[in-house]
């Protein structure tokens, strides 16, 4: 794999663990992404299964990792109509040849399933309808700076690689059809902070599932533990 | 009669004789369309097979099929992009942004591949929620006579801040 030139940097009018949240967090596609959803549609993408079949895992050390069936198509190698004709003979033969390569179960995990990681406390390396890799740094208590690379496959052919290329800019970046909603998502949020009567962000979603499934919130308490006990270490 | 004399009018145009004047005009009206949120309006500025480039900031050489850019929209994706800005759950842009869109020092560069080559610094204001972003650099348009109307083939946008910051997104158009 390699990260390929070219830089986003961007920043948001919030405090930076508003973004290792958001990064990972299963449930806020539907309601800040509708427009993406309905750009999907629009390319003839199925998204009446929206994110499924997925799971939070708590890493340990404040690591955490979401891993689901999202409706976008996957440059390895999920198609979709967007990726045109001509493509769907080559992904389809990736995807069978990385099932027989790595097995019914790692191959499938490889393939079909969407997967937004968080490394503690702030690197995040999403593999959904590309790989995004992002840092973020605080540089006041409610504003923060992001930096946003983009990780490929060494020697991707050509045409494939530009598939993958237009993917990533559907959704992800300052200048895609999602992206913006986070910031403007995380910068109410921040507003919201103001009101000081509330002392508490509320992280209880699927306290007691087990399994956690992809919409509780099992991964992004890891990252709130993790940051919690460091901070404690410091007193 | 009139209509007559418009069709040996447009027959006799070239992208060659193209006046700076003609050229601003189409800029401007391009400024005022996006800066009164006219988006569908916007459209019908650019061809059937135009592309709508910004590189990254770091990168302003930026080859979309090999490196990160920001934007690379061809004329089917700017239709999508007009599809969400108009939608109220586009939430960075809801409500509408005010923006003032400055073109400036226009220059035209010659013919390249039937389209007349323009460059032009611009700088792009964006207000909203006590927010005041800019954006910053050159326009590059490649221009294109479709029936006698000029109209935008390509227009990349390329940036002197060497970030985006203060700014969160690129959620209007440039």
């Amino acid at each position: 794999m390699e990260i390929i030139r070219g830089t986003h940097a961007y920043a948001v009018k919030a405090n930076w663990k508003l973004l290792a949240e958001n990064s990972i967090d299963g449930y806020h596609l539907g309601p800040t992404h509708e427009t993406y959803i309905t750009f999907l549609k629009n390319q003839g993408v199925s998204t009446t299964g929206g994110l499924s079949g997925g799971e939070g895992k708590d890493l340990g050390n404040g690591h955490g990792v979401l891993e689901n069936v999202a409706p976008w198509g996957r440059p390895i190698a999920q198609w979709v109509p967007v990726f045109g004709e001509a493509s769907k003979p080559d992904i389809e033969r990736i995807h069978d040849y990385l099932l027989e390569k790595f097995g019914e179960e790692r191959g499938r995990r490889m393939t079909e399933l969407s997967r937004n990681l968080l490394v503690f406390p702030n690197l995040v390396m999403n593999d959904i309808m590309a790989i995004t890799v992002r840092t973020f740094n605080p540089i006041a208590p409610d504003h923060m700076e992001v930096t946003q690379k983009e990780l490929v496959p060494k020697g991707e052919r050509p045409d494939l690689k530009a598939l993958r290329l237009d993917s990533y800019l559907t959704f992800l970046g300052p200048g895609g059809f999602a992206s913006p909603d986070d910031t403007e998502a995380m910068e109410a949020c921040q507003q919201g902070f103001q009101a000081k009567e509330v002392e508490w962000t509320y992280m209880s979603r699927g306290f007691h599932h087990h399994p956690p499934g992809y919409t509780d919130e099992h991964h992004m308490r890891a990252f709130w533990r993790g940051w919690y006990r460091r901070m404690r270490a410091e007193e | 009669m009139q209509k007559e004399g418009n069709e040996v009018n447009n027959l006799e145009k070239s992208v060659e004789s193209m006046s700076r004047q003609e050229v601003e005009d189409l800029l401007y009206t391009e400024g005022d369309l996006l800066d009164h949120w006219k988006l569908d309006e916007w459209l019908t500025l650019y061809t059937a097979d135009a592309q709508y480039l910004i590189p990254t900031n770091d990168l302003r050489s930026g080859d979309p099929e090999n490196d990160l850019v920001y934007i690379n929209h061809d004329f089917e994706r700017l239709q999508a992009l007009v599809v969400r800005l108009k939608d109220r759950r586009a939430h960075r842009e809801y409500p509408w942004s005010r923006t003032t869109h400055l073109v400036t020092n226009v220059r035209l560069l010659g013919v390249e591949e039937g389209c007349l080559m323009v460059t032009a610094p611009f700088l792009v204001w964006r207000f909203r929620n006590k927010d005041a972003e800019y954006f910053v650099g050159h326009y590059r348009y490649g221009l294109k006579l479709v029936g006698g109307q000029l109209k935008i083939r390509s227009k990349h946008i390329v940036m002197d801040m060497t970030s985006l910051c203060p700014a969160g997104a690129i959620s209007i158009i440039l």
